[in-house]
């Protein structure tokens, strides 16, 4: 390239890029203001050039497959080395995706450019997201999705709370017992551990338990066919980013216990965290739980935390053995690290 | 003696089947309606016709209705309507022949599902999406790659853009 410097008389210096290459003519016009002191020197080319334009910078990054020239011998089509897409058209293609699980699909779009496509159809989004906030119903969210999230079910998908239901909230609690002393050890003391387990389902119900077992072994017994001791049914409500939720535990004595929990994640859209706010456990009476339709969130509304409707059930707020659950999804049930022994990991932070 | 239609695969062999079995089909059932016995199918190999007369014959003993209409897949990648299933296989006997059925390879099962899409049999496109859909299913990107030998066309910038995008999907903990 030969630079043609041009003085203009108010001070600004031209300079022109005119490329003697056959295959690609680049003029450039860059008319960079110089100070009027300067002009004297400009006889020097002692200017430096203060800007400069260097288009093909845009190409660095891209990966330009080499086309050859029109009318080339060595012009290939390009062959695109997935069979699955030289077989099936673009709507079976799509299909396939209609049939996959929401995480699954995120990851997809991680494929290539024609999968990430794809996955930005909204229909996939749209359905899963009536599925997973069905009990809002289709209207509302419906008003939702276009007054807070631009019309994208996508969006809303990642960025509005939501209960997960492909796992289970577990929150592992320790404590600290002494134990019996014994020949040598005189101050023994035990590190119990037990855990709280939640699933919820996209209709309102969900599965509470707590015990000592391990996640790998609850997780096969917590779904609505176990008849497995100890797991309980109750409802739930999800409003914005805060759950109650509810059940009657079977018994002589009917006991509901409620829990106020916040939903929060660790990246945007991973709903994997749930703060338990408040934990109470409180007396309510038989006529009462007979007569309420509305199940047991409607039984127990507005209560304030003090309330019981039997006295010989007197309304506890629990205070220990709140850690915040920590979503376990169902393929890793067996490998969290929420299945560790004491002795091995005696605390995990939630974060 | 039951009603049999002849199915002629696209390299020229010749099959023939009964009436129910082949009326799975929606195609070859409204063909057939008027009054064309002989079928051609020049875009089904005799492999794959064999292999979903095979699922047709198994499934028309179970099937004495035909299965309701679906909106067609094109239908389904534009925006009016939404996706439409068949109703699941509820027989467990059944079920697992099927999934016996599929366990072929990635090349094998797109034959078939692009055969019964052009034949119109629900049952075993359905089958065979959820089956390919299955395969993606708990991947990790790179693997689903290797799986489908799907090239990675993404520049380093774009793909660390888009882990960023998706991270929700990733992240367990």
């Amino acid at each position: 390239m030969l630079p043609e410097e041009k003085v203009l008389d108010h001070g600004v210096l031209r300079i022109m890029f005119y490329s003697l290459d056959s295959y690609a003519c680049i003029v450039a016009h860059i008319s960079i203001s110089v100070p009027s002191e300067h002009n004297r020197f400009s006889h020097l080319r002692t200017v430096e050039f203060m800007g400069t334009d260097r288009p093909w910078l845009n190409l660095y990054g891209n990966r330009v497959r080499p086309v050859a020239p029109f009318g080339s011998f060595s012009s290939k089509p390009y062959v695109d080395p997935a069979l699955i897409h030289r077989c099936l058209p673009d709507e079976l293609l799509f299909e396939v995706f209609a049939r996959m699980r929401p995480y699954t699909l995120g990851r997809a779009a991680c494929v290539c450019r024609k999968w990430r496509y794809t996955v930005r159809n909204p229909i996939l989004w749209q359905n899963v997201c009536l599925k997973i906030w069905q009990s809002y119903g289709a209207e509302a969210n419906y008003i939702i999705v276009r007054s807070l999230y631009n019309g994208s079910w996508r969006k809303m998908w990642v960025q509005r709370p939501r209960i997960r239901n492909d796992g289970l909230y577990v929150s592992r609690n320790t404590y600290i017992r002494t134990g019996v002393a014994e020949w040598k050890v005189t101050n023994p003391v035990h590190v119990v551990c037990y855990y709280r387990y939640l699933r919820f389902f996209p209709s309102g119900k969900f599965l509470y338990k707590i015990s000592s077992q391990k996640v790998k072994e609850v997780a096969k017994c917590m779904n609505h066919a176990s008849k497995a001791e100890c797991v309980f049914r109750g409802d739930y409500k999800l409003t914005e980013d805060q759950v109650e939720a509810a059940l009657l535990y079977p018994g002589m004595r009917l006991t509901v216990l409620t829990m106020r929990l916040r939903l929060r994640g660790t990246t945007m859209g991973a709903n994997n965290r749930l703060d338990l706010l408040r934990l109470v456990t409180t007396g309510v009476n038989e006529n009462e739980v007979n007569s309420h339709v509305d199940g047991v969130l409607g039984l127990v509304e507005g209560w304030e935390e003090d309330e019981t409707h039997d006295p010989d059930v007197p309304a506890i707020s629990h205070r220990r053995g709140l850690t915040p659950f920590v979503f376990v999804p169902f393929e890793e049930a067996d490998t969290s690290v929420l299945n560790l022994p004491v002795d091995k990991m005696d605390y995990f932070v939630p974060g | 003696m039951a009603k049999m239609i002849k199915l002629v695969s696209g390299d020229g062999a010749e099959f023939e089947v009964e009436e129910e079995v082949a009326f799975q089909s929606k195609i070859i059932k409204d063909i057939v309606a008027d009054a064309d016995d002989v079928i051609p199918l020049p875009t089904v190999s005799s492999k794959v016709l064999i292999q979903v007369i095979e699922y047709c014959r198994k499934h028309a003993a179970v099937n004495s209705f035909p299965l309701s209409p679906s909106s067609s897949a094109a239908a389904a990648a534009s925006s009016s309507s939404s996706i439409s299933y068949s109703k699941p296989v509820s027989d467990p006997a059944l079920r697992a022949w099927d999934n016996e059925f599929v366990k072929l390879n990635n090349s094998s099962l797109f034959d078939i599902v692009i055969a019964a899409n052009y034949l119109d049999i629900e049952e075993l496109v359905d089958l065979v999406l959820e089956t390919v859909a299955d395969r993606i299913k708990g991947k990790q990107a790179q693997e689903i790659r290797r799986q489908f030998n799907i090239e990675n066309d993404f520049t380093p910038e774009e793909e660390e853009a888009l882990r960023r995008e998706n991270s929700w999907a990733f992240q367990n903990n």
